[in-house]
């Protein structure tokens, strides 16, 4: 009785802001926006059929794999350079989070700066020193105005994969590291045979908690393109706030999201279905 | 090439790539900083690296355009959040570990499942709620959406902070005669410490950065909070990157006064979380 006591709180917080607002969503997504009658699965049907979602899908892809490729090996590449001893390594290890810990907004306003082509220091520097022949903001371009927000997400979250990989280094025991080397091998074998063993169970469920959460991205792609140039950083999760407060269309913005919701939950299925996570006890 | 000879380069190419890794986190901050101390007509006519001049006509400018009530608004729900998330993360972590009762076993993974659903999704019905109860305005609706997000990582990592603590310790103090209250109190807050410090840090700075639902929930430009407000500076006519710099640096001071107790357990505790699931 006190252990269900204990846990109710939290319960409650999930089912009021989370939980009760999404199945209130889902009736939405069932009706007319103005006259408020039931239209069944229309706008599913719109959605399926002609409306952006496919390429907002794609996008939306794009998007998570790309900065899951990048943070992952940005995020190590960092850790292992923190795991030498040197004198300053722990303020470095915190002055890094830095890009963590600063709201989005303030993310958005800075790299807006940076890449101001009239005013910018970067372009400023590069067409002074001759690598790029006019100023260019990737994010005004829609070739690679997705890229430009994927780098920018990748500056931010880089630094939390980092400090957590390094958690996990310093798990790993010292003999491993000697017996390896007592056996002549180089950075990249040693690497292979002992690190990433250790790291695999880790980055799998890291990588997991970091599909959802990258996929659901909302503020800061909106807040650096608000989805465009020309569509190019259009990703579900903005689609769905164009669609439902830009364009007024709730129901249709609902159905998106629902949709969303599905395919993440059979994404998860699938990925628990791994051999990692069905062996072991741990799991149950 | 000598064996001696290889270490030192080895040396020298590990501390110019932390170079670069510094430059990369650290440069973009610099930058606002100097923006925000420069005269508006040098902040135009210059990209020198050291600043040639020095005004805090910008911070004057942006309090006097009220932006400390953005951070005040800021401050309450933060810390509203970071409270009411601590205190239930804990007690959900620690009901967890010792209770038995169908489906706590599932916990960690029910914590993955919170965070597949779109967000973006909840900001309408959020909104309606909200209304209906006449909590727009009040800083408790932004309070209880936070805590939702923030709650079940916080809840993920407590519980890999309380598995460490010997249960022998809480069922001595109980033996001794403290009552359950008491030893939950007096042995395992005291022991789950980091993990109180790591929870609490995450849910502070992740309030106080969320933009999404304050900007759909606060209407009142009174109620704004500093993601909001910096945002309504974006979107003007006319930028003024002066005013926008010193905003900016304005706020992240809030959280740089607490980032470092993050920086020392937050790794920590997410590294044991990816254990428990």
């Amino acid at each position: 009785m006190v252990g269900i006591a204990l846990v109710a709180p939290a319960i409650l917080v999930i089912l009021i802001a989370l939980v009760l607002p999404f199945i209130d969503a889902i009736r939405a997504s069932t009706l007319n926006r103005v006259t408020g009658e039931f239209v069944g699965l229309e706008h599913y049907l719109w959605l399926f059929t002609d409306g952006p979602f496919w390429g907002s899908l794609r996008r939306s892809l794009l998007w998570t794999v790309g900065n899951l490729v990048l943070q992952g090996a940005a995020g190590i590449g960092v850790a292992l350079l923190l795991q030498w001893h040197f004198r300053g390594r722990d303020a470095i290890r915190t002055v890094i989070l830095l890009p963590f810990v600063v709201p989005s907004a303030v993310t958005a306003i800075t790299w807006r700066w940076l890449l101001n082509t009239t005013y910018g220091p970067l372009n400023s520097w590069l067409v002074d020193f001759g690598v790029i022949a006019g100023s260019f903001n990737p994010l005004n371009d829609p070739l690679t105005a997705l890229g430009g927000v994927v780098l920018i997400n990748t500056w931010r979250w880089t630094p939390l994969v980092a400090l957590v990989v390094f958690a996990v280094l310093q798990t790993i025991p010292r003999e491993e590291y000697e017996a390896a080397r007592m056996e002549g091998a180089g950075y990249l074998r040693e690497f292979w045979h002992v690190t990433y063993p250790h790291l695999s169970n880790s980055l799998a469920v890291l990588g997991l908690l970091g599909f959802l959460l990258t996929f659901n991205i909302f503020d800061l792609v909106w807040l650096l393109t608000a989805g465009g140039p020309v569509d190019a950083t259009n990703t579900l999760a903005v689609l769905i706030y164009d669609v439902a407060f830009a364009m007024r269309n709730i129901g249709r913005g609902t159905a998106i999201s629902v949709v969303l919701f599905v395919l993440l939950f059979a994404f998860v299925i699938g990925y628990f279905q791994q051999e990692e996570f069905k062996e072991g006890g741990q799991f149950e | 090439m000598n064996w001696r000879r290889r270490r030192q380069l080895g040396q020298l190419l590990r501390f110019s790539l932390l170079g670069v890794v510094l430059i990369v986190f650290i440069f973009p901050f610099y930058w606002m900083l100097r923006t925000s101390i420069l005269p508006t007509q040098m902040i135009y006519e210059s990209t020198a690296l050291i600043p040639q001049g020095f005004t805090l006509e910008h911070y004057g400018r942006v309090i006097d355009q009220g932006f400390l009530t953005p951070v005040r608004n800021s401050l309450i729900t933060a810390v509203g959040t970071t409270i009411l998330t601590t205190v239930v993360s804990l007690f959900a972590a620690f009901s967890i570990l010792r209770y038995r009762y169908p489906g706590r076993r599932r916990a960690a993974q029910l914590v993955l499942l919170t965070y597949m659903f779109p967000h973006v999704a909840l900001i309408i019905p959020m909104y309606m709620l909200a209304a209906s109860l006449g909590l727009l305005e009040s800083p408790i609706t932004l309070i209880v959406v936070h805590t939702m997000l923030a709650l079940p990582f916080c809840v993920w990592i407590l519980q890999s902070f309380l598995m460490d603590i010997p249960r022998e310790l809480e069922e001595a103090a109980l033996v001794e005669g403290a009552s359950e209250v008491g030893a939950f109190l007096r042995i395992t807050v005291p022991q789950a410490k980091p993990g109180i410090i790591a929870a609490g840090t995450f849910a502070y700075i992740m309030s106080w950065g969320e933009y999404m639902f304050a900007y759909v929930l606060l209407t009142d430009s009174d109620a704004f909070t500093v993601p909001v407000a910096l945002e309504s500076l974006l979107s003007g006519y006319v930028i003024e990157w002066g005013i926008l710099a010193a905003a900016s640096v304005l706020a992240t001071l809030p959280v740089l006064a607490l980032f470092w107790l993050m920086a020392k357990y937050l790794g920590e505790g997410i590294a044991k979380g990816t254990g428990v699931v």
